[in-house]
């Protein structure tokens, strides 16, 4: 095998890396503040990917620039997520807030199959085909932007989380509910931000797939299952412990490809957790 | 002293009499066939309820259990002939075998970080059975051949055996799961899964009373996973490894009420009652529909009951045999 | 004995009997009973029709259920079965969900309850496998376009399969890659991990040592990924003269798009599925041109009655009948023969009069080769499955000559050559 197949199976890891990591963050905000393991997150990133879709084809506005749609929309749509569903459940145990949220993300699915149909719909933009060829190693210029896109939301949102007063009063209430409400801090408002923040992160990831990807009803299912691994493998509620395990998942998904068989990323990936978690039993950025 | 016409002992035995004749008053074999699912999903549930409830460890990755037992009795029953009476066993003890690594590597992870991780090793099995075709012939699945007639080798030309082989494995699993509760090892779960620290400080071995709960519940599940081989003749990796069995698995306990006996009994019939209900009245008139409002049953049940239905149900039916007559009473 | 007291449940046995009263909401789901059952005079005839039209195979599901929509509205505005005094096909639908479990569900409640004389379904041949199973034991005639050799190897008595088996799609393919001149040598399989791609790809392996290719690469993969790049990149690896892959929908696209990516220029010989629906041209637009790919039915199949069936769903649903809607259509009108000849909305009968079946004319013989007669086993012995080419946004049929519409494009242009 020579090197030049070597170095393009990492340096597509790493740009699929980017498209986890996109879903991963607000997966990963949600729990770290609400304390609920979303699996419907992989619907909210489907009906990002549909709201930009309409938008591209209803009003012909570019992906990107439709981010500043699809993010408003989807906050919202968070916002009604945490308060009427949500919200009555806080205090339920771990279960019945994770089937709450798989039963929401079979609502989803077939809501998007009745009105928008099983059709595999696609943005077509001049960029979707772009690539770069650098020795031998060809690059997806959409896919550099998703990457990128990741990058920069994550940091914002770190920034928003450290340096602004609601950041810092959406992770009071992460670390220590009752504390932070001595502190004057409504945590009803802060769960609803966070909700409505990963909910927005998750338009964006659809935003920023729908130039090289597919829109389709059970779409959310092919990103959903990997994000888990990403937030459990860097630790729930860590966003840089997120970035850091999609760039390990994408990078072994695709040398797994490569040298242990096409059938077999994922056995790889699922491997790398699993000796991760003996080691570490709460994830990269868990104490040990 | 309670009299034996008394409410209290009349009404559940005419509960279970109506059990045992309920196929003959069925009108056809479709409405036995839907309680032969409710029964195998009690088996479940009531299995994962052993480490998912009292154990209060959230695995969904029950479904490698199931698999596991229902590949190891159908290859053994193609390949040696052997009956599915004996393999039944030899699929269990498959799934217990599993349930021992599973245990060493998952048990000191907790909440989701445990979830996610058996979610993992159930996908990794699916797609090793897929891989490794030669064995398992891979994504074709596996057949048990049409023998008709043939109690050896557990087919039956009609559903009435079936439901009373899945009665008797409901009946079994509640009874387990009642000695349990009785038992010492139901009573550390309880306390592991209410504060590990604190059970642990009272010196119980939290690690090896979850691997004994864990390797009775896999033990179950496999052998329901060999039940479930011969009633529906045919498996594949993703129907029987597949993430959505293990949700269902949960999702049953939980509807019904997880750490109690009758919760996945109930959950069960609640569970199988929505998928029926939704298929049957919207019969695929319009795609996605169906499973929309299944979706919407599931959430709307949850947020009546978040921890199941089984403190409601317990009231509704304190009050029916408190409103009863007594037998001998009515009489006069 | 203290500490056992404390967790003792006072109530338990009587919670044992209170879930077990809960069962008897099963009778409960009897009260749901259904309308079908009730509607089955002599005046119509049913038929269970068993797609996924919801779940990951939606979208074919969906397209096969339109496909016997159209069949079943012109059967019945011919007049209907005429022997039964012009009795309507009355077609029970059941969406199976792209789940094998639901399969099994859903063909025991149409097969019970739905009064069927006939049933047909399901697409991939992995729910068609639980439907028959089913189908056998209530001894209900399953008319199915799916194409595992097992359907038919069983020994089954109800099974008929119009199409094509697993295996000759790739025999097919490689006799056809024969037949290029100047091809090399290097062939490159590659296969999503369901049964669809295991099996037929097996064909396309075992032929290649017979039409001497070297088979460079030869690997099943998981089609849920966001990226084909790794696989690509490792196809191109392998350098293959010929590439052949099985492949569902969005797999097919992403594939084709990275090997543009990656400028691999290899002929593309697809295995049908992905490569046949009209999302695949809709989206891949002039970079699907040339593409290759077996199929078990073409909207161009050499048989008089095709150009109108065709033209009749194109004006209804906007877009090309595709490969397996068209099996869906023809099992329609086979299933109508049958029960005209058996003249008995029976199923036995019925069973019976499709064994016997011999169409060389009409809508219901329109699969490859203009005929519908089924062996011992019930499968359609007179099917082949034929090549097609994407050619100015048309699939054609190239190959075998009997069949062929248009000359085969070949060789194949490199992706910077092309305009």
């Amino acid at each position: 095998m020579d090197l030049t197949t070597i170095f393009q199976a990492v340096i597509t890891g790493v740009l699929m890396a980017g498209i986890y990591a996109l879903v991963a963050i607000g997966l990963t905000l949600i729990f770290g503040v609400v304390r609920i393991v979303n699996f419907a997150q992989g619907e909210f990133v489907m009906l990002g990917m549909y709201v930009t879709w309409w938008l591209w084809k209803a009003g012909g506005i570019d992906p990107y620039l439709s981010l500043l749609i699809t993010m408003p929309v989807l906050f919202v749509f968070g916002v009604l997520v945490q308060r009427f569903l949500f919200r009555p459940i806080l205090s339920a145990p771990d279960m019945a807030q994770i089937f709450l949220t798989v039963g929401l993300s079979v609502v989803l699915m077939n809501a998007a199959l009745f009105f928008f149909t099983a059709d595999f719909r696609s943005v077509k933009t001049t960029y979707s085909e772009w690539a770069l060829r650098v020795a031998g190693i060809t690059l997806s210029v959409p896919r550099i932007f998703a990457f990128a896109g990741a990058l920069v939301l994550a940091g914002l949102l770190t920034l928003f989380l450290s340096k602004t007063d609601i950041g810092k009063a959406l992770r009071a209430v992460a670390q220590d509910r009752e504390v932070s409400m001595l502190l004057g801090i409504d945590p009803e408002r802060m769960y609803l931000l966070a909700v409505g923040l990963g909910a927005a992160l998750a338009g964006a990831a659809g935003g920023l797939i729908v130039p090289f990807f597919y829109v389709f009803p059970t779409v959310g299912v092919v990103f959903v299952l990997i994000a888990f691994v990403v937030v459990i493998l860097g630790t729930l509620g860590s966003i840089q412990g997120a970035l850091l395990a999609s760039l390990i998942v994408g990078v072994a998904e695709s040398l797994g490809i490569l040298f242990a068989g096409a059938d077999l990323g994922l056995v790889v990936v699922f491997a790398i957790l699993v000796a991760t978690l003996i080691l570490k039993p709460s994830g990269l950025m868990g104490q040990a | 002293m309670k009299a034996a016409g008394s409410p209290e002992y009349y009404l559940p035995a005419g509960i279970l009499l109506f059990l045992i004749v309920l196929p003959f008053l069925l009108p056809n074999p479709f409405y036995v066939h839907i309680v032969v699912m409710m029964a195998v999903f009690v088996v479940l549930g009531g299995a994962w309820n052993l480490i998912g409830g009292y154990g209060g460890q959230l695995s969904l990755g029950h479904a490698a259990f199931f698999g596991t037992g229902a590949y190891v009795s159908t290859l053994l029953v193609n390949a040696y002939g052997i009956s599915p009476w004996i393999t039944m066993w030899l699929g269990g003890l498959a799934a217990l075998l599993l349930s021992l690594p599973v245990g060493i590597i998952c048990f000191r992870l907790q909440g989701p970080y445990f979830a996610i991780a058996t979610i993992g090793l159930a996908e990794t099995l699916r797609l090793l059975v897929l891989h490794f075709r030669d064995i398992t012939s891979g994504a074709q699945g596996l057949t048990v051949p049409f023998r008709g007639d043939a109690p050896w080798l557990l087919q039956f030309g009609s559903k009435i055996p079936y439901y009373y082989i899945a009665l008797i494995m409901a009946v079994g699993v509640v009874l387990i799961t009642r000695r349990m509760e009785r038992a010492r090892l139901g009573h550390y779960l309880v306390a592991i899964g209410q504060n590990q620290d604190a059970a642990e400080a009272l010196g119980i071995n939290s690690a090896r009373a979850k691997a004994r709960a864990l390797a009775l519940s896999a033990f179950v599940t496999g052998v329901a996973g060999v039940f479930y081989a011969q009633y529906t003749y045919v498996i594949h990796p993703d129907s029987v490894f597949g993430l959505g069995l293990s949700i269902q698995i949960a999702l049953v306990a939980i509807v019904g009420g997880v750490g109690t006996t009758m919760g996945p009994v109930l959950g069960a019939v609640i569970m199988e009652f929505f998928i029926q209900s939704t298929q049957i009245i919207f019969a695929g008139q319009y795609p996605g529909l169906e499973l929309m409002v299944y979706g919407g049953l599931l959430v709307a049940v949850i947020l009546w009951r978040p921890r199941g239905v089984i403190p409601w149900f317990a009231r509704l039916y304190q009050g029916l045999v408190a409103r009863l007559p007594a037998a001998g009473g009515a009489r006069a | 004995m203290q500490k056992g007291r404390r967790f003792r449940d006072p109530v338990s046995r009587r919670e044992f009997l209170k879930g077990a009263a809960a069962l008897g909401v099963g009778a409960g789901v009897a009260g749901l009973s259904l309308q079908e059952a009730a509607g089955a005079a002599a005046k119509e005839v049913n038929i269970g029709v068993l797609y996924p039209t919801s779940g990951s195979q939606a979208r074919f599901g969906q397209m096969c259920v339109n496909a016997v929509k159209l069949a079943v509205e012109e059967v019945n505005a011919a007049g209907g079965i005429k022997s039964l005094g012009g009795a309507k096909i009355n077609p029970i639908y059941a969406d199976i969900q792209s789940d094998p479990g639901v399969t099994r569900n859903q063909a025991e409640r149409l097969m019970a309850t739905g009064n069927l004389t006939a049933a047909t379904g399901s697409y991939v041949s992995t729910y068609t496998l639980v439907a028959t199973e089913v189908a056998e034991r209530y001894k209900i005639p399953y008319v199915t376009g799916s194409i595992a050799n097992k359907l038919t190897e069983r020994g089954f008595k109800f099974t008929f399969q119009v199409s094509p088996k697993a295996n000759m799609f790739g025999e097919m393919q490689m006799e056809f890659a024969g037949t290029l001149a100047g091809r090399g040598k290097r062939a490159a399989v590659v296969f999503e991990d369901t049964d669809y791609g295991t099996s037929t790809s097996k064909g396309v392996i075992d032929g290649a040592k017979k039409v001497g290719f070297e088979v460079v690469m030869a690997e099943p993969y998981t089609a849920k990924f966001t990226d084909a790049t790794p696989l690509v990149n490792k196809i191109k690896a392998s350098k293959p003269d010929l590439f052949f892959p099985v492949s569902y929908i969005t797999d097919a696209l992403l594939i084709i798009r990275t090997m543009k990516q990656l400028n691999v220029n290899a002929g593309i010989i697809a295995g049908g599925a992905g490569y046949l629906i009209p999302d695949f041209y809709k989206d891949l637009g002039k970079d699907a041109e040339y593409v290759f790919s077996v199929g078990s039915w073409n909207y161009d199949v050499n048989c008089a009655e095709v150009p109108k069936i065709a033209e009749a769903y194109e004006k209804r649903y906007g877009e090309f009948l595709m490969e397996h809607a068209g099996e869906a259509y023809v099992m329609i009108w086979v299933l109508a023969d049958a029960i005209q000849r058996a003249a008995s909305t029976d199923p036995l009968k019925v069973r019976d009069a499709l064994a016997k079946t011999n169409l060389t004319k009409g809508p219901g013989s329109v699969m490859p080769g203009c005929r519908v007669e089924f062996d011992e086993t019930g499968w359609n012995k007179r099917v082949h499955p034929v090549m097609v080419q994407w050619q100015k946004g048309q699939l054609r049929t190239v190959y075998p000559a009997s069949d062929a519409r248009v000359k085969p494009v070949w060789p194949v242009p490199a992706w910077d050559k092309r305009g």
